[in-house]
């Protein structure tokens, strides 16, 4: 087994489980000291398990039977295994920082990712045919695009086919910038970038998308339940922090989702201008649990800012228009200094505070 | 627009559904403003459009809510259905592949919409006559066996882009009028002014639905 074994890379679904929670290579004996030999019984039965994540491997079937039986037994024999924790929480520390030199590592590697991880089924649609800005490259021409590793492919389908979505619109992912950059050659017959670059763009770019989405991955999965959460966490906010303009949304029969979803689901990028986005998403980045958490208070510091405006419009149409084209076209760096400042006085009180947030904003 | 607020009988509520792509917000913006928008971006969940609009001497507020064509959407667009007095299905006459889609798009419309909800069927993008991959009588004869109304319109040039909003307006107001359409029901999609929210205390504010 390589080092890329599919359980093991970093970003993707599975060690983003495993990193928080990972496999008990050392399961902690701590308790297990009752006898001597279960230890390296269960030491032998975790090795003979532990790649079960990875396709390839097939079962061995009398092993498995022959563990299942065990467990049948034991629990036949009215044992309990409590001390065994499934998912042990790991302090997160140390984990984040290898996490952290894992990636780096990865970004800076020019090799494209062993072969090994080519052996990944190919279940989910592979990420080339989502993006039309780096598919009409010259594939003889450039290697990487057009073979990629598989497991790659794979991993890259998860995150990034969120992002397409603006990829497509607007250009913003680096991947667009990157096809604008040598589409220049059009004319004068295309010419092809150079592979190193390619590959560490590639890179650059799966790691960047992989880092932001990691927090808010809920946000882009089947009917998108992190942005209701956050809707709804936006609405208990509103209802505490601006109870008069809160009460005029619902007496016009707003709903929140009407309007913040997409707020949540685009990270305000359509609300603002692009270099107001570049602002703000640069403070995203460095407060921890920006994306996650930070743009909740922000998104509520946002809709206080339009209050008096808001108030002024007094039918749902009128309330509804202004939300969907808030006049914020000329907005640069002074107003999300304003906006981050306002969110993060908001954050510092009521970070954390989820009762005292919801406990009355229940019954509005 | 010049009416005001208060100026109006009734409030119908609209939903614009069909594949991505299709010309369902360029048709809302070419009928709300009467432009055509190219570089149109992806509609993100729904929006929202409004316009008033007269039927047989009444003035009709359409509330429309235009609902994003991606299938990653689906759980939240679903839920703007209910309440709709119209529905305004549509395909891109030149894809075949968002006229094949209709049946789901349909089976959606009947089972979370009110039986009273007005289908309409549209043809968008009848300006690429020379693309057409949709022959007219086929979808009218789908429109036909399903009990919808067939239009063929162009966002771009803004032909019978009118007529579909307008048309379904009228057999809304048609079905009150004949009392197929009970208004005491709930989830009807039509709210007579009498019934709307401090509607009497709004005059003399500036108009907002342009």
């Amino acid at each position: 087994m390589s080092r890329w074994s599919a359980g093991s890379t970093p970003g993707s679904v599975k060690p983003v489980y495993g990193a928080r929670y990972p496999p008990l290579h050392h399961a902690s004996p701590t308790k297990g000291t009752d006898i001597p030999g279960r230890m390296n019984k269960f030491q032998d039965y975790e090795n003979s398990v532990s790649d079960a994540w990875d396709t390839r491997v097939k079962v061995d079937e009398s092993l498995a039977s022959a563990s299942a039986a065990k467990v049948l037994a034991a629990h036949a024999a009215g044992k309990t295994h409590r001390d065994e924790e499934i998912m042990p929480p790991v302090s997160a520390a140390p984990t984040k920082n290898s996490r952290q030199q894992a990636l780096q590592r990865l970004a800076i590697q020019k090799e494209p990712l062993p072969s090994s991880v080519s052996a990944t089924p190919q279940t989910a649609n592979p990420i080339y045919p989502k993006l039309p800005e780096i598919s009409d490259q010259p594939r003889s021409a450039a290697p990487m695009a057009s073979a990629p590793p598989h497991g790659r492919k794979f991993i890259l389908s998860i995150p990034l086919c969120n992002l397409v979505i603006e990829g497509g619109d607007r250009d913003q992912t680096r991947f667009a910038r990157l096809r604008r950059l040598f589409s220049n050659g059009k004319s004068s017959g295309r010419s092809s970038p150079p592979v190193d670059m390619l590959k560490l763009d590639q890179a650059d770019s799966f790691w960047c998308a992989s880092a932001l989405l990691d927090s808010i991955q809920d946000n882009y999965t089947f009917a998108q339940p992190g942005i209701q959460r956050k809707v709804l966490q936006l609405r208990h906010l509103m209802s505490r922090v601006d109870r008069p303009l809160h009460k005029h949304l619902e007496s016009n029969g707003i709903e929140y989702l009407q309007f913040a979803f997409r707020w949540m689901n685009n990270l305000l990028m359509r609300e603002i201008p692009l270099r107001a986005t570049i602002r703000l998403w640069d403070t995203y980045l460095s407060e921890p649990d920006g994306f996650m958490q930070f743009h909740n208070y922000v998104c509520a510091a946002f809709l206080r800012t339009w209050s008096k405006q808001l108030q002024a419009e007094k039918d749902f149409q009128g309330v509804m228009i202004l939300l969907q084209n808030l006049p914020t076209q000329s907005w640069g760096d002074r107003e999300i200094c304003e906006l981050t400042a306002d969110a993060f006085s908001l954050q510092s009180v009521f970070d954390g505070a989820r009762r005292h947030l919801s406990a009355q904003a229940a019954s509005p | 627009m010049t009416a005001a607020p208060y100026n109006y009988s009734y409030i119908f509520k609209y939903i614009i559904i069909g594949d991505m792509g299709v010309g369902k917000s360029c048709l809302l913006h070419q009928f709300t403003e009467k432009k055509f928008m190219a570089d149109c971006p992806h509609t993100i969940g729904v929006e929202f459009g409004t316009r008033i609009i007269e039927v047989s001497g009444q003035k009709i507020k359409l509330q429309i809510w235009d609902t994003a064509g991606q299938e990653r959407f689906r759980a939240v667009t679903r839920s703007y259905y209910r309440g709709a007095a119209g529905a305004l299905m549509v395909y891109d006459m030149t894809r075949r592949s968002t006229y094949n889609h209709l049946s789901s798009w349909l089976a959606d419309a009947k089972s979370l919409t009110n039986p009273n909800t007005a289908i309409f069927l549209i043809g968008n993008k009848a300006d690429l006559e020379d693309q057409r991959d949709v022959p007219y009588e086929e979808a009218k004869a789908f429109a036909e066996e399903n009990g919808l109304t067939f239009l063929e319109c162009s966002a771009k040039t803004g032909s019978n882009v009118e007529d579909a909003f307008l048309e379904t307006a009228k057999q809304i107001y048609q079905n009150i009028q004949d009392g197929s359409l009970d208004l005491n029901a709930a989830d009807t999609g039509v709210q007579p002014k009498q019934n709307l929210p401090r509607a009497a205390e709004n005059n003399g504010k500036k108009d907002c639905n342009c």
